[in-house]
């Protein structure tokens, strides 16, 4: 039987009323919707705090079921896994395996690993034998993007990836239970998912870059959606206020922090509601941006690299939140760069501490509160205090290892092997002299904190590095900056004497760093160095580059004595084709002379401005200016 | 002393209308110097160098002052002319001591033509009242990094050795042109050490026979030998020995010289040098 037209309508209409009669009635009732969808309400205030006070309660630091601080290595030869427990340095149990190709991850009864890229493997913490293997759904399309566990239940997020793009367009955040490995829910985004972190029956994953999204642990569904914006200003129209982007959630002993990489930590705590970032936890260590020594506040979990164990392990800020406040436990911030460590006063940024590990690598290391630890390539765990460097506690395991995790917060041991650290100084001495040039970066990043570090002595340490010549260039011209920007009154002795140096073929001699020198005498803007600065401007050998500074530091300082010389000067190569290409040292010099000289300059400049033998930029410049002046 | 030179240049300079109408035997070469075209600079400059008047000096030494183009290569052989150079070996020319400061700041220049040249322009100069000056500019000029300035400066102690002018701190110029051997520069000690080498320079030329140039040593010993004024003559033998030693084709010519041409008659070591050959 056929309808008419209108019968349709009728039929449509009254579907449509019956879906949204269902649709009221499900959001009036509280009914959980589907998770990941688009228009979830975002920071809602009953949901948020609900979350917030659940994330309060307090959490075992330790997360296995001895309740005892343990490390689980990878170690490289024999390829394994080995489970050592801190107290008393006993090797629990090794077990040889071949791939191990993931962070571990510990929970109570189980620890977890990737084995291969298609296999998530559980095993038994007491023993170490196979608890289950679980295939992922995407075979070997799979993107692991990593996982977390809250008790023995693992929760993971992964794609099935094709095509080689950059992000899944959608991902999957599963629950895998901790006894049987078998799958209790999974839930897909439209869109790309972070690695997650579990606490006290709730499931955060970053989502699509600026959500962070809470799941229910029992069922999947979502409970929360937290959306922070912060004010980005826009060139010539204000400011607006942007996403910030939310790319790591970590489960640490003092709650769920989230944030970006890049730029710091959130707490979540009901403030969130507000949803503007000044008025959350946010916090951020004030340390300017470094070229190749990054402070990266956690792992940006869209990375599926990151899920192993890397060299961006070796990379970044170690911190934790402070139990009693808002802001870095006592104020202090480590950053580490392979073997180096950097002890950084959170709120002003200035150094206070640089710890610098013998000879080998630093694989993995740990923030446990007020101790900072690590294990060395050669299987090495020596424990530091976060507040002042110094060595407390050391253990030989004697485990060549790829990589480790430890459980071990709040850990604190009678000092075993404990020794003072060097003071901040001769560390960083020790990280400038280093011989190993595959740590540029590292003398790069000592050489910009010492900037900060007062006394004329580093003056003298920067100098030296900026003559050596084995010096790399980039750590050269670093150097060169700093010294530079910290140029006092009580450097100038050492800056003297450096110009004392002569160019002598026959001691082999010649000055070194003048350009630098006289940048840093400008700086000062001490008399006293008018005489040397005008020896070198005299000084045949002296290269152009240098030159400049000389001339441009002599202006500055701004004593007459210079109006002669200049003069001299300005005479004997104005026709000199050799300052064609560096024309602008003698236009500076011309235009000082118009500042600063009398008439007999005056007459000078208008003679050399008219004669036809000198350089044609020179006439230019000195008949325009001269003109000026007359005006 | 400085600023009064230059005050009177300037005022040269701007009095130039009067002044070119009382040196009017000068004023096309002043036009000429002046002008545009540098080959007649130079040609003038050159000129002016031959002529002995204090009045060509005072132009010559004016237009050093106020700055003179130096030569600029576009490529290979395709040169403007050097007028700063030819200016300041005119001023030589005259041999004049009332040229010594211009020349002395000439002797710093960042051209090492014009510095190489104004070292010779000094050496040239017989008064003994600036000798000290000239050594001093002289030291300076050997520890050069420009092979040509040390070249000019060995030249300076080989001409004024040889034209007997005064020549203080012998011994000091003797020590860094043994330096400078050690520092393996060969050209300028050959030059300056066969006029003032004396018994160092014999003893260290024997005890680096092996580290030196076979060619170097054979020229300085070869200088050394016809000098009249060089001995005893022990060491001459000492010398001839040394050279039989190195065994050489340049040390077998300085040889066959030293017994072609003895420098004084009845010298034992020419008779060695005699026997050397005939072996």
């Amino acid at each position: 039987m056929r309808r008419s037209k209108s019968g349709y309508c009728k039929v449509v209409e009254r579907l449509v009323g019956v879906a949204l009669a269902v649709v009221m009635a499900a959001s009036i009732s509280g009914c959980p919707s589907q998770p990941f969808e688009i228009n979830y309400a975002r920071n809602d205030p009953r949901s948020i705090n609900s979350v917030a006070s659940r994330v309060a309660k307090a959490q075992p630091a330790i997360r296995n079921v001895f309740g005892k601080p343990m490390a689980f290595i990878v170690a490289t030869s024999p390829r394994g896994i080995a489970a050592v427990e801190l107290e008393t340095g006993q090797v629990l149990w090794r077990k040889n395996i071949n791939d191990c190709s993931s962070k571990i991850v510990v929970g109570k009864n189980f620890i977890f690993h990737r084995k291969g890229s298609t296999i998530l493997m559980a095993r038994h913490i007491r023993t170490g034998e196979i608890a289950w293997q679980y295939r992922f759904k995407y075979g070997n399309a799979t993107e692991f993007y990593g996982m977390d566990s809250d008790g023995d239940n693992l929760f993971y997020v992964a794609t099935g990836m094709s095509g080689g793009r950059a992000y899944a367009r959608f991902a999957d955040i599963v629950k895998v239970i901790g006894s049987t490995g078998k799958v209790a829910w999974r839930r897909r985004a439209q869109g790309p998912l972070g690695a997650p972190a579990a606490r006290n029956g709730l499931v955060f994953v970053p989502y699509r870059f600026q959500y962070l999204s809470v799941l229910n642990h029992r069922t999947g569904d979502e409970t929360a959606r937290v959306y922070v914006r912060h004010k980005v200003a826009f060139r010539n129209r204000g400011t607006r206020l942007s996403p910030i982007m939310i790319n790591y959630v970590r489960n640490s002993p003092e709650g769920i922090i989230f944030g970006n990489d890049n730029e710091g930590a959130i707490r979540f705590t009901p403030k969130l509601v507000s949803g503007l970032k000044p008025k959350t936890d946010f916090i951020a260590i004030s340390l300017k941006r470094q070229r190749s020594v990054k402070a990266r506040y956690w792992w940006d979990s869209y990375k599926p690299s990151m899920v192993a164990y890397t060299a961006i392990d070796r990379n970044r800020l170690l911190w934790r939140w402070s139990k009693t406040d808002t802001g870095f436990a006592n104020d202090m911030a480590t950053l580490q760069y392979y073997r180096y460590f950097f002890g950084f006063q959170a709120y002003t940024g200035l150094l206070k501490w640089a710890h610098m590990h013998e000879a080998t690598q630093v694989i993995s290391t740990a923030h446990l509160g007020d101790r900072i630890i690590y294990i060395s390539r050669e299987g090495r765990i020596v424990m530091l205090d976060a507040r002042n460097g110094d060595r407390v506690w050391e253990l030989k395991t004697g485990i060549r290892t790829h990589g480790a995790t430890f459980d071990a917060y709040s850990f604190n041991p009678p000092p075993t092997g404990a020794a003072k650290n060097a003071p901040l100084l001769q560390v960083l001495k020790e990280v400038i002299a280093e011989p190993d040039l595959q740590f540029q970066d590292a003398k790069i990043f000592a050489v910009t904190q010492l900037v900060k570090v007062p006394g004329a002595e580093i003056s003298r340490i920067l100098l030296r590095l900026v003559n050596a010549p084995k010096t790399p260039v980039s750590v050269r011209r670093v150097a060169g900056e700093v010294l530079v920007k910290r140029a006092t009154q009580a450097s100038l002795p050492i800056f003297l004497a450096a110009l004392k140096n002569r160019y002598d073929f026959l001691k082999g001699t010649a000055p070194k760093g003048v350009g630098i020198v006289a940048k840093a005498l400008a700086r000062i803007g001490s008399r006293r160095a008018v005489a040397p600065l005008l020896a070198h401007l005299q000084e045949p050998l002296t290269p152009f580059s240098a030159l400049e500074e000389i001339v441009l530091a002599l202006i500055k300082i701004g004593d007459k004595r210079i109006v002669w010389p200049f003069g001299q000067f300005l005479l004997t190569y104005r026709a000199a084709p050799a300052f064609g290409p560096q024309i602008n040292i003698l236009t500076t010099i011309a235009k000082s002379l118009i500042k600063m000289g009398g008439r007999s300059e005056r007459q000078m400049l208008t003679f050399v401005a008219e004669d036809h033998h000198t350089l044609p930029q020179l006439r230019q410049f000195l008949r325009r200016e001269l003109g000026k002046a007359t005006k | 002393m400085k600023s009064a030179l230059f005050s009177v240049s300037l005022g040269i300079l701007i009095l130039l209308p009067t002044s070119s109408v009382q040196a009017a035997p000068l004023a096309p070469q002043r036009k000429a110097l002046w002008g545009k075209d540098l080959k007649r600079a130079v040609q003038v400059a050159k000129q002016l160098g031959r002529m002995r008047s204090a009045k060509a000096l005072d132009l010559l030494m004016e237009s050093l002052q106020l700055g003179a183009p130096t030569e600029y290569c576009k490529s290979r052989g395709k040169c403007t002319p050097d007028l700063a150079v030819a200016l300041v070996n005119a001023i030589g020319n005259h041999k004049s001591s009332r040229a010594v400061n211009l020349l002395v700041n000439y002797t710093r220049n960042r051209n090492a033509k014009v510095r190489a040249q104004a070292i010779r322009a000094l050496g040239v100069l017989s008064d003994p009242k600036v000798a000290k000056k000239i050594a001093a500019a002289m030291i300076k000029s050997l520890s050069d990094r420009d092979v040509q300035v040390r070249m000019a400066a060995a030249w300076v102690v080989a001409h004024r050795t040889k034209a007997k002018l005064v020549l203080p701190r012998r011994e000091r110029l003797e020590g860094l042109l043994i330096k400078l051997l050690d520092r393996g520069d060969t050209a300028a000690p050959s030059i300056g050490l066969a006029a003032i080498g004396g018994y160092l320079t014999a003893r260290h030329l024997a005890v680096n026979l092996k580290k030196l140039p076979e060619i170097t040593i054979a020229k300085i010993y070869r200088s050394l030998l016809v000098r009249k004024d060089f001995g005893p003559d022990p060491i001459r033998q000492w010398i001839v020995r040394a050279l039989a030693e190195i065994k050489g084709q340049h040390a077998t010519e300085a040889l066959a010289n030293y017994a072609a041409n003895p420098p004084l008659p009845g010298l034992k070591s020419v008779a060695m040098a005699n026997q050397f050959m005939e072996k």
